[in-house]
């Protein structure tokens, strides 16, 4: 599954969501392509971020089939994820 | 003829004692309260009910927290005494007495029987300001205020002499510090700062950008702090001021509460910072971080961190602004004023120092749970809203300091 990844080096949930998404990524078979919302505007444009950060978009192909916004847990993203597949 | 000059004689003689007699000036106790004020309502009881009853004193009582009249009177009567602030207040001749304890008690009436015996120096200070007359203060009883922290001073072996009443007001700034730094308004900018200096791989730069930015920042804060608390000791006991400032409370504490009931089912995370503002103070950073003369750099991230402090005011005024009433209200001021200041500032900047050490020490960037954020809005809120209530409606409550 490929998963766009959207944070910003001055948000303190993407740091913390940042080092939960390296564990999932040892459990999951996920492809991640990691955006920064003000280093990479140009690709983050396409994906209308809202109000809050960070952004995980899951892609089947290039179709969205899933967005989780915000800090979560661990087991929120898991529970996230086995739910999409 | 002898007999009318014995009773002439005889009655100048009564008459000289009786114009001497009359000559003594009665000694007035100028008592300035407020209802709902427990320190005066103490005051009254153990105090006032008795001196009333004396023929050789003259009480005169002025209710300041409801007459809108007698507060700005007191403010005139504070100015010429040049005393601190606060009730009850307590004026006998050139003697002002602020607060009711024990210790005050006895200065009162030592003030009134030394003011009697000594009635050549005693003078009605209050009725003189209050005919608009000029008057410069004699005090015999200056050091009253060294003499009544006596009472709840306390000995800790090794540790030495500890007031015990400025345990109440030392928790509430480390408290309401602690949960005003939660604030995530500023964070974001030293975070980016940390990333920054941390890109540059250059520890001694990162360490002294870094520190510059979190003093400055404590500087700018603390500042305008003690700017506040001025201008609220200066207008403290105006009823309006004072209730302006607990309504100002009161709608903070309201719009917190229901920022925290609103968002509390929402996905935490970081609100998306207007995009212009964070572009112009992104582009400073990368400027002031990279720039090759030091001083420009250091007085670059001083005045990003002024701007940004200022700005970002807006954000947190609440609990500064009703701190400051806290320590006004305490009749806090000057030195012990900055000391509490200065408290409130280290707590209010806890979780930067804690960010910007383990950086230093790891050169990685750490970030607090955003989940924290939810919970500063909910006890922030239910701080300002209690403490709103008690200034209107009960200021005596939160008066820890007599």
């Amino acid at each position: 599954m490929k998963v766009i990844k959207i944070t910003a080096v001055w948000c303190s949930a993407c740091l913390i969501m940042n080092k939960r998404w390296k564990e999932i990524e040892k459990d999951y078979d996920v492809e991640t392509i990691s955006y920064d919302l003000d280093f990479d505007e140009d690709e983050v444009k396409e994906y209308e971020v809202g109000e809050k950060l960070p952004v995980f978009i899951f892609l089947d192909g290039d179709k969205e089939i899933g967005r989780l916004i915000g800090e979560k847990s661990l087991e929120e993203i898991k529970k996230y994820i086995e739910e999409l597949n | 003829m002898k007999k009318l000059l014995k009773y002439i004689l005889v009655f100048l003689f009564f008459f000289c004692f009786l114009v001497n007699v009359n000559a003594k000036e009665k000694v007035t106790l100028y008592f300035f309260h407020g209802d709902g004020c427990p320190h005066c309502a103490a005051e009254t009881t153990e105090l006032i009910k008795d001196l009333e009853k004396r023929d050789d004193i003259k009480v005169v009582k002025y209710e300041v927290w409801h007459n809108q009249e007698n507060s700005a009177f007191l403010d005139k009567v504070m100015a010429v005494y040049k005393t601190k602030t606060g009730i009850p207040y307590n004026v006998i001749g050139d003697t002002a007495i602020v607060g009711y304890n024990e210790a005050n008690k006895f200065e009162i009436e030592r003030a009134l029987e030394y003011y009697k015996e000594h009635n050549d120096k005693y003078r009605d200070v209050v009725k003189l300001i209050k005919e608009g007359k000029e008057v410069k203060i004699n005090d015999h009883y200056s050091k009253q205020d060294d003499k009544t922290d006596k009472d709840t001073t306390i000995t800790i072996p090794f540790i030495g002499e500890f007031n015990v009443k400025n345990i109440s007001v030392g928790s509430a700034a480390v408290l309401i510090g602690l949960v005003d730094g939660f604030n995530p308004c500023a964070m974001w900018v030293l975070l980016f700062l940390i990333t920054a200096l941390i890109g540059l791989k250059n520890r001694k730069r990162m360490i002294l950008l870094g520190s510059i930015f979190l003093l400055t920042s404590g500087l700018v804060y603390f500042l305008i702090m003690f700017s506040w608390l001025n201008i609220i000791i200066s207008v403290s006991t105006s009823i309006l001021f004072r209730t302006l400032i607990g309504l100002f409370a009161i709608g903070a504490g309201i719009y917190n509460l229901y920022a925290y009931i609103k968002n509390r089912n929402q996905d935490d995370g970081c609100d998306v910072v207007d995009e212009k503002k964070r572009k112009t103070i992104i582009s400073r950073i990368k400027k002031f971080t990279r720039e090759k003369s030091l001083i420009i750099a250091i007085l670059g991230i001083m005045a990003l961190a002024i701007s940004v402090n200022i700005v970002e005011l807006l954000c947190s005024a609440g609990l500064p602004l009703v701190f400051s009433e806290l320590l006004a209200i305490n009749n806090i001021t000057g030195m012990k004023a900055v000391v509490y200041d200065l408290i409130y500032v280290i707590f209010f900047m806890l979780d930067d120092f804690i960010v910007f050490f383990i950086a230093v020490k790891t050169m990685d960037v750490i970030g607090f749970s955003t989940k924290i954020n939810k919970y500063s809005h909910l006890i922030g809120g239910i701080i300002m809203l209690l403490l709103g209530i008690l200034l209107i409606f009960a200021p005596g409550i939160i008066m820890f300091n007599f």
